[in-house]
């Protein structure tokens, strides 16, 4: 059961609760969601709301009380659940690399299990190594000798190790520091753009959410889904109070932040603009502001390696706002 | 050295028993090693039920920790009526000595192993036996052969003192034969054995233990495979 990979993958979650023993109220209380293939979809909310709780299930780590978990329209709960796992990678808080084995044989977990031949995790090795940017010298280290950047690369490593149509990572980045966390985010973003894997993050983050996701669910006390939109559309259009108050301040900047110029209507600009500012036109909507504002100009003008497009003042950058994605 | 038989150590006398010495330290290590290794297997087995149903860790560490507040001795004693001056009396008791010092160092180092690492295991889709085995087991690896040492010492000298019983063979015996006679060499052989083999035991767990977990030293050093 482990050849299904790259199907036509999604998760899906119908109506599901779980009441841990002993506890009155439930951690996810009737949740319905669904993740589409491909999609970089985080969980976010304060904690105890059953973000954790509702990634755990996805992978049979915990059962739900009610309702149906299932992956590629499959309910897991009539599945092998070591099958369900070995099918999906996992990445835990604090990485969980196993400290007795090398570097080499914790990414190698999951292949064994699943009797890979030698040569051929000898070979995948070489293109994890690659694909995380590691030095191939870190294999035959044990994990206490990484730093926490590089322990956290192996510990994605190894969950993609056997190849898995979906990743789960449970607040991956909270031990490292925030220049490597940054830089971490940066790293799984192009990831994912790269695998097209189906990736379910878990984070108290709101921001590091906003910069990753294609997809965010805000979770609200209980383990009820307050809003489930795309990070756009849910700093243009917060469903409610306590949704507007987890995202906090300067929304509009904020989503100017994830505006790429790209998606901006530009004007026209005449031949007598050299006095004008110049922004590439990589740069997002949030960088033409800063740089507006700065120069005192009412007007900068973008470009594509030299060549001048157009240009963007305040009416074109309000009017990246007005449409919501 | 002075060599006769009034002196406090005559090598010559050792020298013209030397097989019997052999034969002596042989038997030694034999008892220890029954005993260790029996010792361990029960001491597994109980530190299993123990992590399976909690509430049977204090009932088992207790038990252990009241067979070995009964003097060495006295508990030789009382078993040879039961079954004789035999080798399984003396086993008896030094596998139920070797109890207090493996099973809470077992149990101990399997709860000790971290809760990620497991979660990770599951994660992954090991399976309990396999999580155990290649998991829980070597994680708890460094605590385990720690309790394994103590208890291979302290039965080598628990070995020494069921001879005194006339149980078993070991270098205990040249000690009591010593006493018999009012004759130093023998108890002073008997004595330096005794010790040369604790030092002995020691030192293969020292290794053992540093071949065994190399990654324990990791931090420091880093560059080791």
């Amino acid at each position: 059961m482990t050849a299904t990979l790259h199907g036509p993958v999604a998760i899906e979650l119908d109506g599901v609760t779980k009441t841990f023993e002993g506890s009155g109220s439930a951690a996810v209380a009737e949740l319905t969601l669904s993740i589409p293939r491909g999609e970089l979809v985080v969980f976010v909310g304060p904690s105890g709301c059953g973000k954790t709780t509702t990634l755990r299930m996805i992978n049979g780590l915990e059962r739900p009380t009610s309702g149906i978990v299932s992956i590629d329209g499959q309910d897991i709960s009539r599945r092998d659940t070591t099958d369900v796992r070995r099918e999906m990678g996992y990445v835990i808080q604090q990485v969980g690399l196993f400290p007795h084995r090398t570097v080499r044989a914790n990414i190698a977990t999951v292949p064994k299990l699943l009797g890979w031949s030698r040569d051929r995790i000898a070979d995948r090795l070489d293109e994890l190594v690659e694909l995380m940017d590691l030095e191939p010298s870190v294999l035959d280290r044990y994990p206490a000798a990484l730093s926490g950047g590089q322990q956290q690369r192996v510990g994605v490593a190894r969950a993609l190790a056997a190849d898995p149509p979906i990743l789960l990572m449970d607040e991956p980045y909270s031990a490292v520091d925030p220049v490597v966390r940054a830089k971490l985010q940066r790293e799984l973003i192009d990831l994912h753009r790269r695998l097209g894997t189906t990736i379910v993050m878990v984070t108290h983050d709101i921001d590091e959410a906003i910069i990753v996701a294609d997809r965010i669910a805000v979770f609200a006390d209980g383990g009820h889904l307050a809003q489930y939109a795309t990070p756009d559309s849910l700093l243009a259009n917060p469903a409610d109070e306590f949704v507007a108050e987890f995202l906090g301040e300067e929304r509009s900047l904020r989503r100017l932040g994830l505006a790429p110029l790209k998606s901006v209507a530009l004007r026209a600009v005449g031949a007598d603009n050299c006095g004008l500012p110049q922004l590439d036109i990589d740069a997002t909507a949030r960088q033409a502001l800063d740089l507006l504002l700065s120069s005192g100009e009412d007007q900068v003008v973008v470009t594509r390696a030299g060549q001048v497009l157009g240009a963007v003042g305040l009416a074109e950058l309000t009017g990246a706002l007005d449409q919501p994605t | 050295m002075i060599a006769d038989a009034n002196s406090f150590f005559w090598w010559q006398w050792v020298v013209d028993r030397q097989a019997t010495v052999r034969d002596a330290v042989l038997a030694h290590i034999q008892q220890t090693l029954i005993a260790v290794v029996v010792g361990f297997a029960i001491s597994i087995v109980l530190a299993a039920i123990a992590l399976r149903w909690n509430w049977t860790v204090r009932p088992i560490t207790w038990t252990a920790a009241l067979i070995y507040t009964i003097p060495s001795l006295a508990l030789f004693t009382v078993l040879i009526p039961i079954t004789g001056l035999t080798l399984l009396t003396a086993e008896i008791a030094l596998v139920g000595y070797t109890l207090l010092n493996l099973v809470p160092t077992i149990i101990a180092g399997l709860q000790n192993v971290p809760p990620d690492a497991l979660d990770a295991a599951d994660g992954m889709g090991m399976n309990r036996r396999r999580r155990f085995l290649s998991v829980e087991l070597p994680l708890a690896a460094p605590q385990i052969i720690a309790g394994l040492r103590i208890a291979t010492v302290s039965t080598v000298g628990l070995v020494t003192i069921s001879s005194f019983v006339a149980l078993g063979g070991g270098v205990g015996q040249f000690i009591t034969d010593g006493r018999a006679r009012d004759f130093s060499t023998p108890i002073v052989l008997g004595v330096g054995l005794s010790i040369l083999l604790a030092v002995a035991f020691d030192l293969v767990f020292v290794a053992a233990e540093h071949w065994a977990t190399p990654w324990v030293r990791a931090r420091g050093g880093g560059r080791r495979g």
